[in-house]
């Protein structure tokens, strides 16, 4: 289903732990405990849950995670969503609904974020 | 037809019958008491279009909250009126809408709104209102108090020590400041504030909005073009002060 968008899915009984790197873009439904780095489009889906941070280009997330999210362009939290740590972005859409516990940076005059740092997850 | 008998028919009976004659393929004539030219200017119902307005829809008025300046009972009201008593303690409550575009001194008391226009002033006065809309200027002796929306709007930078208000709209291309621990109900900005908010009900930052600070509360909707540069606590189930993150 996702061949023709290029995206790269772990199922929903998967759990990983370490450093998950895609150059394309990610649709994640398991468990990581560990790093996402995402050169495309992050989806964290509805049973997703993450323990670290998330870097990509724009973040969708339906699930948990506690971490830090560094979108160099959208984070896009829906109403499942709970979010413990810090988000930086150009562009944030938030549903009500959402847990969020974190700081947050989102101008949309600003200029793109820069390059994603690697680092643990403060939470 | 008209030689038989009227019979009384309820309504079960004539759905039953028109389900039955279709079933047996024996529709009643159609336009059997009218003539088949007016039949002829109405669309079939199949081809009518969804939102026809053959389809009937009610509307009912719109009710607004008054809050009594007296004993403070809330009650609801639907309609226009000038004045109305407080159900509860009896007292008169004024629901008449005010604009002003001048220099102003006179108290106002009022359920319905205040529009204080750019060009308006209000010079050591207290207003109460259901909603007030500020545009205009204040001087430091004059209050406002709302029972229900305050939108700060204009170029107006009001002192919040002077503003009591249970819901907050900041229009676009305003940009507000508050130094102490603003508590509202909702809040909805389409412009700038920056503030430690405390919010009971929903905090919306439409595009164009942007809010610095904190901001506490159980539900954030932030739209995108909105920006939120604050340290963030949104739990909807219960009050961040005393959740486990």
């Amino acid at each position: 289903m996702s061949n023709e968008n290029h995206e790269s899915v772990i199922g929903a009984d998967v759990e990983i732990v370490g450093t998950v790197k895609s150059n394309g873009s990610i649709r994640l439904d398991g468990k990581l405990e560990g790093e996402l780095q995402c050169g495309g489009n992050a989806v964290l889906g509805k049973n997703a849950q993450v323990k670290g941070n998330v870097t990509a280009t724009s973040v969708s997330i339906e699930g948990k995670i506690n971490g830090n999210i560094l979108a160099k362009d959208k984070i896009e939290m829906k109403a499942s969503a709970t979010v413990n740590g810090d988000i930086k972005a150009r562009r944030l859409s938030v549903e009500d609904g959402v847990t969020f516990v974190g700081r947050s940076e989102v101008n949309p005059n600003s200029q793109p974020a820069p390059a994603p740092q690697a680092g643990p997850a403060v939470r | 037809m008209a030689d038989k008998k009227a019979r009384m028919m309820d309504g079960f009976s004539v759905v039953r019958s028109l389900a039955k004659a279709k079933q047996d393929g024996v529709l009643p004539a159609p336009g059997a008491h009218r003539p088949a030219e007016d039949l002829s200017a109405h669309l079939p119902p199949t081809a009518m279009p969804k939102d026809s307005p053959h389809i009937v829809k009610t509307i009912e008025p719109t009710k607004r909250t008054i809050r009594c300046f007296q004993c403070g009972y809330e009650f609801k009201l639907a309609g226009t009126t000038r004045t109305i008593y407080c159900s509860k303690c009896r007292e008169k409550i004024d629901l008449g809408d005010y604009v002003i575009a001048g220099p102003w001194s006179q108290e106002i008391k009022t359920g319905g709104s205040v529009i204080i226009r750019p060009s308006g002033r209000l010079e050591n006065v207290r207003i109460q209102a259901g909603n007030v809309i500020l545009e205009g200027e204040m001087d430091g002796d004059s209050s406002i108090e709302c029972t229900q929306w305050l939108e700060l709007g204009g170029q107006t930078v009001p002192n919040p020590r002077q503003l009591t208000m249970r819901n907050l709209r900041i229009a676009s291309g305003t940009m507000m400041k508050f130094k102490y621990k603003l508590q509202v109900h909702h809040l909805e900005l389409f412009g700038t504030l920056e503030a430690d908010v405390e919010a009971a009900g929903l905090v919306s930052i439409r595009p164009g909005g942007h809010l610095k600070g904190t901001v506490r509360g159980a539900h954030l909707q932030v739209e995108e073009g909105g920006g939120l540069s604050a340290r963030v606590f949104i739990w909807p189930q219960g009050n961040p002060l005393n959740g486990n993150s």
